[in-house]
């Protein structure tokens, strides 16, 4: 017994490496950025202090709130989104053979092999206004001017949709694959069409599947900013987009810093949520 | 040392107030550590780029020449857009040492930077080619490079008749096929005053009410050159406004794209090349940019496209048009701009901004 | 009228066939068991039953319905598996209620029937635990009542004592026959065990490559073998290459490998050779050469003796003959000093050696 506690205390410090990395790059930082966000910036200068001014600016300048609203409904639109879409890929991986499993996942995971310039040209190619879907529609005599595909929430929601899809569908194939099909058969047996072992059995067996893949994409999709600037004709507004320009273009590292903080708080929340609905559909 | 409590709570604010500018800069650019704390080798001088062909103009006539003529290594760092990274710089000379040893600094970033002190001044003896350019393009930072002019970029086929106002963007007839500049708010905003109140300032809510009436008109805000270019090029837009260097570029490989100059004004901008603050090797960065500033590399300048504060550089009528600033009629249009209310009201401006975008 | 019955069912994938023009009928209230190695076509054959695999060629009817293509959901089958496939997220209570609540029984019935059959099961105070909370027993007796309270024309049982301790297992048995014939329900039971074939089948189907090689009682199969697989799969035996070597009027005398044995005359021997049985339990050890009416006796010395609890399993070398199995109840301690090496007698009953036919 007391070896055995003896090679744990040793174990303890293999961790050491991957736990000064993280107080060198996450919580040093972090301190920083909590200390940064009470300096206070004006005429250009920073001043280290304490100050509330950052915090009562994104309260009350009537802009900050908004975006940040906006950015969780983006968010919250995008996890839809995926869920909706990545949900039957999983399935479909699930039934497959190793090979075609293979294949399904070589897809899903290509977008985010290729870099978002790439990708961009794409899109325009596919969604823009002289694009493959406008002038076949055009062609067809379905419409007679070109849908609005991208610069609006749409082409964002796409574009971020066919790059996330792999990080809903990823924990959804591992909730799907752990469920043991003599159950669903199981239900098949009693009575159950397939619509309802779906609803009654493979659904709700796949809840931890899904709160993770939701939760891992709302995360990640609470960060976004490049790809709403190019597919989104800079008119879809996120809050790390207005972090980026806060310190880009107008060197305010403080009033950055209150954001990324807000920005860190509600994604904190998230997965604190996330633990809890965890808790619930896994026991 | 007789207040001892004085003392360490200023040391202590100097240290939280540079570890924190540093780490906030770290979080942005991994390789910052590398570059910032490279050992300093009077053979190597730093350097920013850009993307595209004005970085493969820097690269052929003002860098590679240089590296020859006075043996040393030139080393790069790409920008992302037009902009030096002044937020990152800031926080490297806090820190030890900038990344570069020359940077370019737009009129507003001169500003901010006097206002920092992370330039260095450079007396105008350092700088003998100082002879030749107008005095007004001499800071104490570094000579005003890159005029560059910003104008209406249109389709020759299918926008008819030219425009000569910045009002042709509101025209009905173009709605859905025109955009604005996003990465330059603060110019796009003098546009819109200069279209309907004839001159650039205020930005008032008379401003953004000219601009919600163009809202549905565009198609898109860009924010860098490169993605205008692409605009332009997939035919998602017939006009904007848009800088002459561009222009050229885009005509050169086919486009039927024109540079416009409004009735109302446009606008001339510059960069300043200067030395940050704990260059590693400023001498030699002085030397650069004493190098660039000589009759021979404006010359290059002005045939790729680009104005020239030098009085020795001559044009060709072709070459006159291109730059857009050879023309004393021309240069009668530039509106002169007032970059310390830029700076100052850049954060007040961009609240107003991103209400009207989310309105 | 059969409960269930199979003509000429084919399953092939790709060019194998895994059941092979089967044909199959199971009586109301017929226990029968199919019974084989692993990949002889068994389970292909009760999930073609059940509705999971569909047959290439044949007909499958349950309760005199052709069911041919009609899927899982609606043929009225009671299906427990090896691994219980309990609902994992459902009480014990749901999980039973859930068959009932697909046919839309009403609530009242619903509740008065799952108790019913929680209580067949003896699980009645179990309903609002969780799957997890139980034993595997307890949850291999859930899914038997869930199974069974649909009232389903036929019960399947894939292995369903597999993954239980041989305790359990034994005791499950005996529990699954009662209540097999106090609820007289056709049931289909799918087992790669002989000793749970033998114990509990009204009808025993061996099969073997997706044929059926014998169908019958257990007895049947286990004294009468009608191939060599069957004899070798159905428990330990003696299996030797013989010959008629002489006749008379009620017996045959054989020549298996060197040992001389005489067998029923009512067996018939086509052609001289023959496989001859004999089941390693039916020959007596002696320590001296004992004659008897009806029996062989032969010497021979013990190779190996392997203590088995109730059983002791001796390999004994017959003089210029074969090695003989031979298993002895361990009824008193140290019967025979049977120390490998030692002269013993093995003493062969005529009627224990079987011809099979060929």
């Amino acid at each position: 017994m007391s070896q055995t506690q003896g090679g744990n205390s040793k174990a303890w410090w293999l961790l050491s490496p991957g736990v000064g990395l993280y107080i060198l790059t996450f919580f040093i930082p972090l301190a920083m950025l909590l200390v940064l966000s009470f300096a206070k910036f004006e005429n250009s200068v920073t001043t280290i202090g304490f100050f509330f001014d950052n915090y009562v600016k994104i309260m009350t300048d009537g802009i900050t709130l908004t975006i940040f609203y906006r950015t969780v409904q983006l968010a919250l639109m995008i996890t839809v989104s995926c869920l909706v879409l990545g949900y039957p890929v999983a399935v479909l991986m699930r039934r497959s053979g190793p090979r075609a499993r293979l294949w399904l996942l070589f897809f899903i995971v290509s977008p985010l092999l290729t870099s978002i310039i790439v990708r961009n040209v794409a899109w325009v190619l596919i969604l823009g206004r002289s694009g493959i879907i406008n002038d076949t529609l055009i062609d067809w005599g379905w419409i007679s001017t070109p849908l609005p595909l991208m610069y609006n929430t749409f082409g964002v929601v796409l574009a971020v949709v066919h790059v996330y899809l792999s990080f809903m569908v990823l924990p959804l194939f591992g909730a799907l694959i752990a469920i043991d099909s003599s159950i669903e058969e199981a239900a098949s047996s009693l009575g159950a069409s397939p619509l309802r072992v779906f609803l009654t059995v493979t659904l709700p067996l796949s809840l931890p599947g899904v709160t993770a893949g939701c939760t891992l994409v709302f995360i990640l999709s609470m960060g976004i900013y490049l790809t709403p600037v190019i597919m989104g004709g800079n008119f879809v507004l996120t809050l790390p987009m207005l972090i980026t320009d806060s310190v880009r273009n107008l060197y305010n590292w403080p009033v950055a810093s209150a954001m990324a903080l807000m920005l860190l708080a509600a994604i904190g929340a998230m997965v604190l949520l996330s633990a809890r609905v965890q808790k619930m559909v896994g026991g | 040392m007789t207040d001892k409590g004085n003392f360490s709570s200023k040391l202590s604010r100097r240290t939280v107030l540079k570890s924190a500018a540093g780490a906030g800069a770290a979080l942005a650019t991994p390789y910052f550590f590398v570059k910032a704390h490279a050992a300093s080798d009077p053979k190597v001088v730093r350097m920013y780029n850009y993307d595209g062909t004005l970085g493969e103009f820097y690269d052929k006539h003002w860098y590679e020449p240089f590296a020859e003529k006075f043996d040393v290594k030139m080393d790069f760092i790409r920008l992302k857009g037009s902009r030096a990274p002044l937020e990152k710089i800031q926080a490297q000379i806090a820190n030890g040492q900038p990344e570069t040893d020359v940077f370019p600094l737009h009129p507003d970033q001169l500003i901010f930077a006097r206002r920092n002190k992370i330039a260095m001044e450079i007396p105008r003896s350092a700088i003998p080619e100082y002879e030749n350019i107008y005095d007004e393009f001499i800071t104490e930072f570094g000579p005003c490079l890159v005029l560059w002019s910003y104008g209406l970029a249109y389709n020759t086929e299918l926008v008819d008749p030219a425009p000569t106002s910045w009002k042709a963007l509101w025209d009905p007839k173009y709605a859905g096929k025109v955009a604005l500049n996003e990465g330059l708010k603060d110019q796009t905003l003098q546009m819109v005053n200069l279209a309907f109140k004839g001159s650039p300032y205020p930005v008032d809510e008379e401003t953004f009410k000219h601009l919600s009436d163009i809202r549905p008109h565009l198609v898109a805000l860009w924010s860098s050159g490169a993605d205008a270019e692409q605009l332009f090029r997939n035919g998602e837009i017939v006009m904007s406004p848009f800088w002459n260097g561009r222009v050229t570029k885009l005509k050169s490989e086919g486009l039927p794209l024109a540079f416009a100059v409004p009735d109302e004004g446009f606008f001339v901008r510059h960069s300043v090349y200067g030395v940050p603050l704990n260059a590693a090797n400023p001498e030699m960065g002085i030397e650069w940019i004493n190098f660039v500033c000589g009759e021979e590399r404006q010359k290059r300048m002005v045939e790729f496209g680009y104005g020239t504060p030098n009085k020795l550089v001559e044009h060709t009528p072709e070459q006159a048009k291109a730059v857009i600033v050879a023309d004393p009629e021309v240069v009668k249009k530039a509106v002169p701009e007032d970059f310390t209310k830029i700076l100052d009201n850049s954060a007040a401006w961009t609240d107003m901004w991103n209400k009207w975008k989310s309105s | 009228m059969s409960t269930v019955e199979l003509r000429k069912v084919e399953k092939r994938y790709g060019s194998v066939a895994a059941v092979h023009s089967l044909d199959l009928a199971i009586e109301p209230g017929e226990f029968v068991t199919l019974l084989g190695p692993s990949g002889c076509g068994k389970s292909t054959t009760l999930r073609m039953v059940a509705g999971f695999v569909q047959p290439n060629a044949g007909t499958i009817e349950i309760g005199g319905k052709d069911v041919t293509g009609i899927p899982p959901h609606r043929r009225e089958v009671g299906l427990v598996f090896q691994n219980y496939a309990l609902f994992p997220h459902m009480s014990v209570y749901k999980n039973v209620e859930f068959g009932l609540k697909m046919r839309g029984v009403d609530p009242s019935e619903r509740r008065s029937r799952v108790e019913e059959a929680l209580g067949l099961v003896k699980l009645g105070d179990y309903s609002e635990r969780m799957p997890a909370q139980l034993s595997g027993g307890q949850q291999q007796r859930v899914a038997l009542a869930r199974a069974l309270v649909i009232r389903p024309n036929v019960l399947l049982l894939d292995e369903p004592f597999g993954a239980l301790d041989k305790q359990l297992r034994d005791h499950m048995r005996i529990e699954l026959r009662d209540l097999q014939r106090k609820l007289n329900i056709s049931t289909m039971f799918v087992t790669h065990d002989q000793d749970e074939a033998l114990s509990m089948s009204d009808r025993i189907v061996v099969m073997s490559e997706g044929t059926v090689c014998q169908v019958g009682g257990p007895n049947a199969i286990y004294e009468k073998p009608n191939s060599r697989f069957v004899a070798d799969f159905m428990g330990r035996s003696n299996l030797f290459e013989a010959r008629q070597v002489d006749e008379s009027n009620d017996a045959r005398t054989l020549d298996a490998e060197g040992l001389l044995l005489n067998a029923d005359k009512t067996q018939e021997l086509n052609g001289g050779n023959a496989i001859v049985m004999v089941r390693p339990e039916k020959i007596e050890l002696l320590e001296s050469e004992t004659n008897r009416d009806g029996s062989v006796t032969v010497g021979g010395k013990i190779m190996s003796s392997v203590y088995l609890g109730s059983t002791v399993q001796y390999e004994v070398k017959v003089e210029d003959g074969p090695t003989v199995l031979v298993v002895r109840q361990n009824v008193e301690d140290g019967s025979i000093s049977a120390q490998p090496g030692s002269p013993v007698f093995l003493s062969i009953p005529h009627n224990a050696v079987y011809i099979i036919p060929q």
